[in-house]
């Protein structure tokens, strides 16, 4: 049954490597859900932690059983129309993807996979009833012959349709270079990433432990009162200074690490009618994006990027299986002003990116935000100085400035436009991100009114698409109507797919 | 293709029906009891684990207990005031192409779902609303949880007639 016939006409089974990968998920997903539980039995004492111990070795050994009887039950096979998975130990289930609906074949190797030499398959398709198939382990070349032979099967089907379409030929084979990023101009990309993430990790952590400790102490207002006082007055916020200048070389090297690892061999192209991607270090993946299944597309740059020229592209895509969130969105680092233009004119083909007129929006979107922001900041300044803590309170003045900015800053880059084929929204902060959607592909609209907003005749214009919402925040009500109309309009006219 | 029939292909874009000046189909009247049953059963709950919670605790200040009381009036006023004033504001509306439904006192909010773009619709029923004859409406496209659109409020018998009229129109459309 597991002689290799490279038509994949009869039932196979996977590497038996794959036993291996099986084990090691449950055993994750295992300790994911259950590591409070495991923890307290660790760290627990008194009588009766025997018999747990049993009981979690009884359930750990049924579980790894399982996973090991489930690699055996895993079939799969491609008839003419379709492929066929067929697993469960107890509840049989058999899975069919008509060829038609796959989008694309993507591999995934991690660091164990490129040991063993196989790789992980997972299979994307898209429609109202959307699935999603995963192969745990395959040897490459098999892999590759499966992903050759459903993209020949499903051409073949698409062949009939899309000549009926269109006279327009397409090759399907030839692959155009865009982008490829040696490890020079990777360290470069690495340079110019968000070294604040990393800090925001950091006080993630932090904070959950300090609100853990508070949860273990027992929620108590005096005492809480009593504690912000003995901390706010005890500690001299400028001793801090020196340690978070330490912070800096982590936060640069962490986020260098991260890209290396991420994008390391970026080889990003463009076959047919979708972009394809190959990156990772440790972490191997090869997928494509097809271009139905695109449904926005961003470019941005942060200032470090805009001093070395470089964007960031960020594609997101039509939701499939189970609301799974990866590679639903996928960015590519480090393109230049050409690559984001060929990419769009790419993806877009003949529908009009010029815009004749760019739209600001009402600057009550700042000004409703500084009203929080001043009773926020204005609260702490007073308790400050009533505390006579002017270490705290030039602190407090220094983040409430850059705050406010920022909001100004974001206020004056939001910008939106729109032309008879696609919706341009504009935004970011110190940089920009600018994104691209095709109205075609909006999915529905909603608009909406704070209490703020009704007083001054304004309203913010929801878009929504199969890959995401986007906003148009603080414009006047009429126009906001006037976008939904327009818009509405060209939503219910239009004849195209939006997948 | 070149058969469909969309007449307003060629219209000024300063002419297109607009949505601004819709006439919106209020909700059912009974509707409005059901909310109140829930808003009062919600209030029960809360109101009976807080007291379990005094009850099982020894809240240090006395005074705690009547400043949560208070607070919980001021609360449990607003939260009635909304629910009575906030079902008024309630409706929905049905065109040739698409379904817009619109409510909210304070945050207000219209939706609209193109029929091209629905993917299912269902009829529901909770408990209250079964004793009023009452059904929920609920339409999913592929734009996410958050942009789903949910009429509550209306007679089943309606929902079901706009459900089915709204799955005829996707059909045809799958159709074309």
């Amino acid at each position: 049954m597991r002689k290799n016939n490279t038509s994949f006409k009869a039932k196979q089974r996977q590497s038996q490597w794959a036993i291996i990968f099986i084990v090691i998920s449950f055993i994750i997903k295992f300790l994911k859900q259950l590591w409070p539980i495991l923890l307290a039995l660790t760290l627990g004492r008194g009588s009766g932690l025997e018999q747990y111990e049993i009981i979690a070795a009884g359930i750990g050994g049924l579980s790894m059983i399982s996973s090991i009887l489930s690699y055996f039950k895993f079939y799969f096979y491609i008839s003419d129309q379709e492929l066929i998975i067929e697993k469960g130990i107890l509840k049989k289930v058999r899975l069919d993807l008509p060829f038609d609906r796959i989008q694309s074949v993507n591999f995934e190797q991690n660091f164990l996979h490129q040991i063993l030499n196989v790789t992980s398959v997972e299979i994307e398709s898209a429609g109202s009833e959307q699935k999603e198939l995963k192969i745990d382990a395959l040897k490459i070349p098999i892999a590759e012959k499966l992903r050759e032979e459903i993209l020949k099967r499903k051409e073949q089907i698409s062949a009939d349709t899309i000549a009926l379409e269109s006279t327009e030929i397409i090759d399907h084979a030839t692959k155009h270079n865009i982008l490829q990023l040696d490890i020079q101009k990777l360290l470069r990309v690495g340079l110019t990433q968000n070294h604040l993430k990393p800090i925001g990790l950091l006080f993630s952590l932090f904070g959950s432990l300090f609100a853990y400790g508070w949860t273990v102490d027992g929620l108590n207002p005096i005492e809480m009162y009593n504690y912000v006082r003995s901390v706010v007055s005890n500690a001299n916020p400028f001793a801090y200074t020196p340690w978070s200048l330490l912070l800096i070389p982590f936060t640069v090297l962490y986020s260098l690490v991260t890209t290396v690892l991420k994008h390391y061999d970026l080889d990003f192209s463009r076959m047919g009618r979708r972009f394809h991607v190959v990156r990772g270090l440790f972490n191997k993946q090869q997928f494509s994006a097809m271009d139905k299944k695109i449904q926005i597309m961003s470019w941005s740059q942060n200032p470090l990027e805009k001093k070395l020229g470089f964007h960031n592209i960020c594609f997101r895509q039509a939701r499939s299986g189970d609301g799974k969130k990866n590679k639903q969105r996928f960015e590519i680092p480090g393109c230049s002003n050409e690559h984001v233009s060929s990419v769009k004119n790419a993806w877009l083909k003949k529908l009009s990116q010029e815009f004749r007129q760019v739209h600001t929006v009402s600057v009550h979107l700042f000004k409703h935000t500084l009203r929080y922001q001043l009773i926020f900041f204005g609260a702490l300044i007073i308790l400050m100085s009533f505390l006579t803590q002017w270490g705290w309170l030039s602190i407090i003045v220094i983040w409430a400035g850059s705050t406010i900015f920022l909001t100004w800053k974001k206020y004056t880059k939001t910008t939106y436009a729109l032309n008879p084929d696609c919706l341009f929204i504009g935004g970011g902060m110190l940089g920009f991100k600018n994104s691209i959607c095709p109205i075609y592909k909006i999915q529905n609209l909603a608009l909406t009114q704070n209490y703020y907003q009704s007083k001054r005749n304004l309203a913010t214009l929801k878009i929504y698409s199969a890959a995401g919402a986007m906003n148009i925040p603080y414009i006047e009500v009429d126009m906001a109507y006037h976008l939904m109309n327009r818009l509405i309009k060209q939503v219910e006219i239009s004849q195209k797919s939006w997948i | 293709m070149t058969d469909y029939n969309y007449n307003n292909a060629q219209i000024d874009t300063d002419t297109l029906p607009s949505i601004q000046n819709i006439e919106f189909q209020a909700l059912d009247k009974s509707y409005l009891k059901v909310e109140v049953i829930g808003t009062t059963i919600i209030w029960l709950i809360i109101a009976g684990s807080v007291n379990t919670g005094f009850f099982l605790s020894n809240v240090k200040p006395t005074w705690v207990p009547y400043l949560i009381l208070g607070i919980f009036t001021i609360l449990i006023t607003f939260s009635y005031v909304v629910t009575i004033k906030g079902f008024y504001r309630k409706g929905y509306a049905l065109r040739q192409l698409d379904i817009i439904y619109k409510e909210g006192l304070l945050w207000k909010k219209q939706s609209l779902v193109p029929f091209n773009r629905i993917q299912h619709a269902e009829v529901n029923q909770g408990p209250i609303e079964r004793m009023f004859d009452l059904g929920e409406l609920n339409i999913y496209t592929a734009g996410g949880s958050s942009s789903d659109l949910s009429i509550k409020g209306i007679s089943k018998e309606k929902a079901m007639s706009i459900k089915h009229f709204l799955l005829s129109k996707t059909a045809m459309d799958e159709e074309k």
